[in-house]
């Protein structure tokens, strides 16, 4: 019975240590001293010496005396397992900051950094658009040559701005700490042999990537060009960009000139009025225009309310509440009744305000959902949350329902959102997970490891998906995207043309290409460019017609 | 008769002595980056080896008797302790010349260059005092009938420092003897025990007996007072330097020699209650004390401040791992005080969990090896005064590596053996040479 209540005891002690771990967050929390004390009680119990009392009184004691010895010692060793591997790595990375402000980092990672190659950042052809190379002392330094790929990469400034974007999301790999072989990687760490860091391989394709920031033509905007079945973005570039090269800061290889001008360029790229640290294509959040009647369409079609031939009326002005909405697009003034393809070829507001309010705030919302509003999208870089509307009461308001039908309202997208959502449509009706990440590779160019491809669920039926494709071809065969045709190759798009409150409208352009088996999606936003005609649709189509002609 | 030659002590000898000196070769490897080497420079550990093993075969000679692990464990310990100087010096030099030089100093003449060499010098004193105890101190006799002398020269000496002590550091805990800089309390800790176990061998059926006061059994006051006063006068004068590291050390010495002494479980508890209150008291006057206890359980909240060196210590043992950077590989000097207080979070960067724990058991074994010396003696004053040495040893690392670990708050006192620092080396020396003596008398019976 006692043997067994020792037993239990000790067992009891063990899952009190092996809870606390999982539980508690640093190694001197309250709680977790606490359960190291109980878990002290519980094995002082398990321990304490039998058969003592044969002993002389005063050996009795000093055996008792031993055990509470080495009872502290074991708590000692809980304490070192837990600081120097449990939670090893939280602590070598950690980053505190006193209540002087002043930021207290590892100073060995500083150290590592000039003595480790970090791994280098690779187009899909392996072109570096991250480099790095040895100096002459044997230390080592990064370069970034790709001016095209500067925000996209994003900057790596170890000792001043920390980093961002791909430097960010891959730095496991390019230090080596993640994508090696485990028993590789242990036997390297046993045997003190320094390890390199991995290159990765990205899906973006270099020479696309110039184009679009070629296109843009220092406009502020941002272009996503990206495969609907994979998922692999090809492009992903914003203006204005920034360049990496000029923030890099190490420890000790900057004189103090370049260490001061790295901080003017950063309080510059603070101070820019068009916020150039914000990666526009995945933070960047626009008014969509009529390109997100795209998403109407879909509701409508996909909840078995119409076809692309049903019959909607258009007038000229629709009154919505005490609200006049007046149609601009019609290209023919006399004409009242439309279908549903001609309506969206056309952009006529009034039709899609009517299907806004036909729809219902419920059924707007939840298909908004369903494409991934009001929700971070999962990718490699940080993206910003989509919005259908402030919150789903507020298409409660009837006026607000129907502006939101047809792409006003307040509604905020991200040109990543936005590519998402014809992806889908010519993906057969399944949003991919975009992706930039294609493989790990070693020193010794061998793939250590793939990144795969992903879906984010089916958005739209498969009949509903080719429905909207009808929409989007009409929209190009006759309609206002009607300069996107590219000859060999099948073309869908939408414009738009976001009003703001003042100045000019942000122009926007969605679109694929099918070329073959080949498909490719393109989305395209010009800030204050205007009509969606005007800027944002050559930008797209001169990608696509690049992106058909070079596969 | 038994054979002169100690082989288990020589063949235990073999560990620590290929540890010192593959060790010294690879830290020598490892900053030169060159597999050139030459003997001489690996002469500090080969003069150590040569040393204890001629020490080893010169306990045989004399025929010395009794434990035969104790040594090695000590050895190994202190070898260890020996390489991480070596191994540091450099850096803290190196470190001491950058932070001169930004603040526009003098570069020359840094305090750390002679830091080797004296730990060295410290090593081969600590050497020779082990053998001056073990063949000098032939008799426990007078070290028992000089007992209040010995707890006067506790209080004075403790006393002396604080008046017209060196403060280093914040804390009047030196005093200088000629060309010497000695921590008193080291002198004072082993007084303590000699008193308290000469004390309770004479007093201790006394104090076992309950005196009564109607039915209510109270503890016999009067003959506890000579040793209450003596260790709370030592530790009143431990607050005030605000060495509380040593404070708690004396705490742990006393209750644990006072429980072996009379088996009342009631003392211990007792105590640790006025300790807890008197703690508590403390904390609630001095702002240190709350800083420190602050910087325990959250250094990170201040991380350039009161929580540096916690901060500092934790990214060092994180780094190590399980087999750590190897000797020479890491950075560990970007810790203050690393050669001392923090020697440990050193081995914890350089050779990891490996490395700390074998420390740890170190320490565990040696801990066991004292107290099976205490359980063997017949002699009650022995058998004590093994007790409180042994205590005294396995209760310092526990305080320094808890307050490392943050187990516990952080009081600067040496981890025996290991950290730089000539009078705890010392003194954990001749704690040593006691023990083995002791253990001489149990097996030959005299």
């Amino acid at each position: 019975m006692m043997r067994f209540m020792r037993f239990l005891a000790f067992v009891a002690a063990l899952a009190l240590i092996g809870w606390g771990l999982a539980t508690s967050t640093e190694q001197a929390d309250r709680d977790w001293l606490l359960i190291l004390l109980a878990a002290g009680v519980l094995l002082g119990i398990a321990w304490w010496p039998q058969g003592v009392r044969t002993l002389p009184s005063t050996n009795r004691t000093i055996v008792r005396t031993g055990m509470i010895l080495l009872l502290v010692f074991t708590m000692l060793t809980v304490q070192l397992v837990r600081i120097q591997v449990v939670e090893g790595d939280n602590i070598v990375n950690r980053v505190a900051t006193g209540p002087d402000d002043a930021v207290v980092s590892n100073l060995r990672l500083r150290i590592d950094e000039l003595t480790h190659r970090r791994g280098r950042i690779l187009d899909r052809h392996g072109v570096p658009m991250a480099d790095s190379s040895q100096r002459d002392d044997g230390t080592w330094q990064r370069t970034w040559p790709e001016s095209a790929a500067g925000s996209l990469v994003g900057y790596y400034s170890p000792a001043l701005y920390g980093s961002t974007n791909l430097e960010a999301a891959f730095d496991d790999y390019l230090r080596g700490d993640k994508g090696g072989s485990k028993a590789q990687s242990w036997l390297d760490d046993l045997l003190h042999v320094e390890q390199g860091g991995y290159d990765v391989v990205t899906t973006i394709d270099l020479e696309l990537q110039r184009l679009a920031v070629d296109l843009l033509d220092g406009r502020a905007g941002a272009v996503v060009l990206l495969d609907p079945a994979t998922g692999e973005v090809l492009t992903m570039a914003g203006e204005p960009g920034l360049d990496p090269n000029l923030l890099y800061v190490n420890s000790g290889q900057q004189s103090a000139e370049e260490i001061d001008a790295a901080e003017a360029y950063w309080a510059q790229l603070l101070a820019d009025p068009n916020s150039p640290l914000v990666f526009r294509p995945t933070s960047g959040l626009y008014n969509p225009g009529s390109t997100f009647k795209t998403l109407t369409a879909t509701a409508l079609i996909d909840s078995g309310q119409a076809n692309p031939d049903t019959i909607f009326r258009d007038e000229g002005i629709l009154e919505v509440d005490g609200r006049v909405i007046v149609e601009n697009n019609r290209p023919d003034d006399t004409q009242v009744n439309w279908t549903l393809e001609e309506s969206f070829a056309w952009s006529l507001n009034v039709v899609f305000a009517q299907i806004g309010l036909q729809l219902g705030p419920e059924l707007l919302w939840e298909y908004a959902e369903r494409f991934g509003f009001g929700d971070d999208i999962p990718f490699e870089i940080p993206t910003a949350a989509s919005q259908v509307a402030e919150a789903e009461t507020d298409l409660n308001t009837r006026t607000l329902l129907a502006d939101t039908g047809f792409g006003q309202g307040h509604i905020l997208a991200s040109p990543l959102q936005m590519a998402l959502l014809i992806a889908a449509v010519i993906n057969d009706g399944v949003m991919p997970a975009p992706r930039i990440g294609s493989e790990v590779l070693d020193d010794d160019g061998d793939v250590l490891n793939r990144f795969d491809s992903d879906s984010l669920g089916r958005v739209m039926t498969p009949e509903t998906a080719e429905q909207m494709q009808r929409l989007f071809e009409a929209s190009v065969a006759y309609g206002y995207a009607n300069g996107a045709a590219i000859d060999g190759a099948t073309i869908g798009g939408k414009t738009g043309t976001a009003e703001l409150d003042d100045g000019a409208a942000h122009s926007w352009f969605i679109g694929y290409a099918e070329a073959g088996e080949r498909q490719w999606v393109v989305s395209v936003v010009v800030e204050r460019g205007g009509a969606g005609s005007a800027a944002a649709l050559p930008i797209g189509r001169a990608l696509l017609e690049a992106a058909v002609g070079g596969s | 008769m038994a054979s002169r030659v100690r082989f288990t002590e020589l063949q235990l000898l073999l560990v620590p002595g290929l540890l010192t000196v593959v060790g010294l070769l690879s830290i020598y490897l490892a900053s030169t980056r060159d597999l050139n080497w030459d003997w001489r420079d690996i002469w500090v550990s080969l003069a150590y080896v040569g040393a204890v093993l001629g020490l080893s075969i010169w306990f045989g000679i004399v025929r010395l008797r009794g434990d035969q692990v104790l040594f090695p464990l000590v050895v190994c310990l202190a070898g260890l302790g020996l390489l991480m100087v070596q191994r540091l010096a450099p850096d803290l030099v190196a470190e001491e010349i950058y932070t001169r030089q930004l603040r526009g100093l003098s570069a020359e003449s840094p305090s750390y260059a002679s830091l080797a060499q004296n730990q060295f010098i410290y090593l081969a004193l600590g050497l020779g005092l082990l053998l001056a105890t073990i063949t000098m101190l032939r008799r426990l006799d007078w070290l028992k009938r000089y007992k209040y002398t010995w707890a006067l020269l506790a209080i004075l000496v403790m006393a002396v420092t604080a008046v017209v002590g060196t403060e280093i550091n914040g804390a009047r805990l030196w005093l200088d003897v000629g060309p010497f800089t000695i921590q008193t309390s080291e002198i004072a800790k082993l007084a303590l025990v000699v008193f308290l176990a000469a004390y309770l061998a004479e007093r201790r059926d006394l104090i076992t007996q309950n005196v009564h006061i109607g039915p209510i059994p109270v503890p016999p006051v009067p003959y506890l007072a000579p040793m209450g006063i003596m260790w709370g006068m030592s530790l009143l004068v431990l607050v005030r330097q605000n060495d509380f590291g040593t404070a708690l050390l004396f705490f742990c010495i006393f209750i644990s020699m006072l429980y072996v002494a009379t088996n009342r479980l009631s003392y211990v508890l007792l105590l640790v209650g006025l300790f807890a209150v008197s703690v508590y008291a403390v904390s609630q006057i001095s702002p240190r004390v709350v800083a420190r206890a602050d910087a325990w359980l959250n250094p990170w909240a201040d991380p350039n401040v009161s929580g540096y060196q916690l901060v500092q210590s934790e990214y060092a043992l994180a780094t190590g791992g399980v087999f750590g950077t190897g000797l020479a590989q890491g950075h560990p000097a970007f810790i203050p005080e690393v050669h001392s207080d923090f020697v440990f979070s050193a081995i914890g960067e350089e050779l990891g969990l490996a490395g700390t724990l074998v420390v740890l058991l170190l320490f565990v074994l040696l801990t066991f090896r004292g107290l099976s010396i205490a359980a063997a003696c017949w002699d009650p004053f022995a058998k004590f005064l093994a007790t409180g040495l042994t205590v005294a040893l396995g209760a310092q690392a526990l305080i320094i590596v808890g307050g490392t670990v943050r187990l516990i708050p952080l009081t600067g006192i040496t981890l025996p053996f290991v950290s730089a620092g000539g009078s705890s080396l010392l003194s954990n020396f001749i704690i040593v040479g006691l023990l083995m003596r002791i253990s001489h008398m149990n097996a030959t019976g005299t």
